[in-house]
C-alpha cells in the first residue's frame, strides 16, 4: 500500500484490534520479561528481594561455569555451520540440480521437517555406545565390547551436538545454496573462469564459494544464532558439563538452592545481549541483502 | 559428478545417510527388547502400535492433547495475526512494526518461557493446557504476522475497492473478497503455527509444569526412562504433521525456486 492509501484507510477499526493484540501478545510480554529478569537480577524483586546489588552481575561474569558454559556454545554454534557450510558448497558444485529430481529432492527437504528432539534421539540411537553403528562396529569385527566404541554423545566435545546440527544444517544450506547458484547465474562464472584456465579448486575457492557466502550472510548468521541457543538437542545428547546456555540457564531456575536463581536471569540477560549485539552490528554493517 | 556413476553414488549416500534412520526408528518401534549386538530385532512386537492406535495408554493421551494444544494455538495465531498483519500495511511505520514482530525470536521459546513464567503463575494459568496455550501464542502469533503481511499488497487492495464500488458492505468485502483471496496463504500460517506448537519442548516443559504431557515432551519421557521403543514411536507420530505439510507444499515450492 502507497502512504496516501494507508493514510485513507486509517478510517477502518481493524487498525485498533491489530495494535490490541501487538500489544498484548508481544510487546508486553517482552517488556514484562526482560524487566522481570533484570529486577530479578538486580535483586530487586522476587525472592531475594534484598535491594539493588550487582553481586550476581559479577558473580556470572567471574564464574567459570558460566563462561565455560559461552565458550561452549560458541563453539558449538561455529562448529555446526562451518562443516555443513562446506559440505553444502561441495555438494553444490558437484550436483546443483538435485533438488529438481524427484526422489532426492524429497530425500533433501525431509531432514528440514524433522523436530529437534527427534533428530537428537535419532543421533543418540545411532552413535551412543549401545546404538547402531557401535553395533555395526561389532559385527565388522573392529570394537569386540560396547565399552570399546568412542563416545560420540554426552560427551565432553559436543559430538553428539555437532552430528545432530549438521545433520539437519547440511541439506538446509545446501538447498539454499542451490537456489541462490542458479539465481546469481554462479554457474556462468564457474565456466567463464574455467574457460579462462582456473583449475576446479580454485573456482570453488574463488568463485562460487564467496558468491554463495555473500549472498547467504543473513540465513547463515541466524542458524548460527539458532545454534548458539538451542535447547533440545544439547540437553539429549549434550555433555552434562559444559552445558549450553539455555540448558545452564533453565538448570539453574529449576534449582533447589534459590541463589540460583538471579544467575539464570543474568545468563538469559547475557544472551540476549549476546544475539542483540550480533544482529545490530549486522544491520550497521550491511545494506540489508537479505537472501 | 555430473556424470552417470557420480550421481548414483551421490544418490545411495543420501538415501543412505538420510533415508536409512527413519527406518531404523520404525525398527525400534517394533521391538520391545533389541539388546547389543543385535543388528535386527530377534522378537517382533506391534504392541505399542496396536495400543496407541486403541487409544489405549499414556501415548494416546499425548497425542490427544498435542492435538487440542496445537489446534488451538494455530487458529488464535492465524486469526489474531491476519488481523495484525493488516493493520501493519495500513500504518505509517509498517517497517518499524514489522522489526518489532522480530523480537520475540531474539530468544530460544525456553529462555523466553523462563523470564515469563513467574506471570504465567501469578495469573494461575501455570501447569494448565491454557497456560500453555496461551505461551506458544506468545511465540507462533509474531510468526503468523510475518508470515501474512506480504499478502496485503495492491492486488487484494483494488478487489476491496472494485467491491465496495459495486455496493458491497464491508463483511461482504471481508467475506466474499478477501477471504477466498487469502485462502492459501492462512492455510500455509495454520499449518506453519500448527507446527510450531507441535514440536515446542522447552517452553511448555517450562509453562506446563510437567503436567501437560504433550508428545514432544512424551518422546523425552520415554528417552529419559530407557523405552526407546515407545520414544521410537512418539517420534514417528511427531513426524506425521511435517510430512504431510512436506508433501503438500514440495511442488509449489520447487515451482517458485527453480
Amino acid at each position: 500500500m502507497t502512504t496516501s492509501e494507508k493514510k485513507s484507510s486509517s478510517k477502518f477499526n481493524i487498525p485498533s484490534a491489530g495494535h490490541l493484540f501487538f500489544l498484548l501478545l508481544v510487546l508486553l510480554p517482552l517488556m514484562l520479561g526482560i524487566g522481570y529478569a533484570l529486577l530479578y537480577s538486580l535483586g530487586l524483586t522476587g525472592l531475594l528481594n534484598h535491594g539493588f546489588t550487582l553481586q550476581y552481575w559479577i558473580k556470572g561474569f567471574t564464574s567459570s561455569e558460566l563462561l565455560g558454559s559461552l565458550g561452549f556454545s560458541l563453539y558449538i554454534a561455529v562448529f555446526s555451520i562451518v562443516p555443513s557450510v562446506f559440505m553444502a558448497l561441495v555438494l553444490v558444485q558437484a550436483a546443483p540440480d538435485l533438488p529438481l529430481r524427484p526422489v532426492l529432492s524429497v530425500i533433501l527437504y525431509l531432514p528440514l521437517v524433522v523436530p529437534a528432539v527427534m533428530a537428537a534421539f535419532l543421533i543418540f540411537q545411532l552413535y551412543s555406545a549401545s546404538g547402531f553403528v557401535s553395533r555395526l562396529f561389532y559385527h565388522l569385527g573392529i570394537i569386540n565390547d560396547l565399552h570399546q566404541f568412542p563416545p560420540l554423545v554426552n560427551d565432553e566435545l559436543g559430538i553428539g551436538i555437532l552430528f545432530t546440527h549438521i545433520g539437519m544444517a547440511t541439506p538446509f544450506f545446501y538447498l539454499l545454496f542451490a537456489n541462490l547458484y542458479h539465481q546469481e547465474r554462479v554457474e556462468e562464472y564457474s565456466a567463464l573462469a574455467a574457460t579462462l584456465g582456473t583449475p576446479p579448486r580454485q573456482v570453488f575457492r574463488r568463485v562460487i564459494a564467496p558468491i554463495l557466502i555473500r549472498r547467504a550472510q543473513p540465513t547463515l548468521l541466524l542458524y548460527l544464532l539458532f545454534a548458539f541457543g538451542s535447547y533440545e538437542i544439547p540437553l539429549l545428547v549434550g555433555p552434562s558439563s559444559p552445558r549450553m546456555l539455555s540448558v545452564l540457564a533453565i538448570q539453574k531456575l529449576q534449582m533447589f538452592d534459590i541463589s540460583q536463581v538471579p544467575l539464570a536471569y543474568v545468563i538469559n540477560l547475557l544472551y540476549l545481549g549476546i544475539v542483540g549485539l550480533v544482529l545490530l552490528l549486522r544491520t550497521t554493517t550491511s545494506e540489508g541483502d537479505y537472501a | 559428478m555430473r556424470n552417470k556413476h557420480g550421481h548414483i553414488i551421490l544418490k545411495t549416500g543420501l538415501i543412505i545417510i538420510y533415508l536409512f534412520p527413519f527406518l531404523y526408528l520404525i525398527i525400534l518401534s517394533v521391538t520391545s527388547r533389541f539388546p547389543f549386538p543385535e543388528i535386527i530385532p530377534a522378537h517382533l512386537d506391534v504392541s505399542h502400535w496396536t495400543s496407541a492406535f486403541k487409544g489405549e495408554g499414556d501415548l494416546a493421551q499425548s497425542l490427544l492433547v498435542s492435538m487440542i494444544i496445537s489446534l488451538a494455538v494455530a487458529a488464535v495465531s492465524t486469526t489474531f495475526g491476519f488481523i495484525t498483519s493488516r493493520t501493519f500495511a495500513e500504518s505509517k511505520y509498517e517497517h518499524q512494526l514489522t522489526k518489532l514482530a522480530y523480537l520475540p525470536f531474539l530468544f530460544p521459546p525456553v529462555i523466553y518461557a523462563s523470564m515469563l513464567s513467574h506471570f504465567f503463575i501469578a495469573g494461575h494459568v501455570s501447569g494448565t493446557i491454557i497456560g500453555v496455550i496461551i505461551g506458544q501464542i506468545l511465540i507462533a502469533y509474531p510468526f503468523a504476522i510475518l508470515l501474512l503481511r506480504g499478502f496485503w499488497g495492491r492486488t487484494v487492495q483494488q478487489s476491496e475497492e472494485s467491491a465496495k464500488t459495486l455496493g458491497a458492505s464491508p463483511v461482504q468485502v471481508f467475506i466474499r473478497v478477501v477471504l477466498p483471496m487469502a485462502r492459501g496463504i492462512l492455510f500455509i500460517t495454520f499449518f506453519q503455527t500448527f507446527l510450531i506448537s507441535w514440536f515446542e519442548y522447552g517452553l511448555t516443559t517450562l509453562l506446563g509444569l510437567g503436567h501437560i504431557q504433550t508428545l514432544t515432551l512424551r518422546v523425552f519421557g520415554y528417552i529419559q526412562e530407557g523405552n526407546p521403543s515407545l520414544a521410537a514411536l512418539s517420534s514417528l507420530f511427531l513426524f506425521i504433521p511435517p510430512v504431510l505439510l512436506l508433501l503438500i507444499y514440495k511442488p509449489s515450492l520447487f515451482r517458485r525456486r527453480f
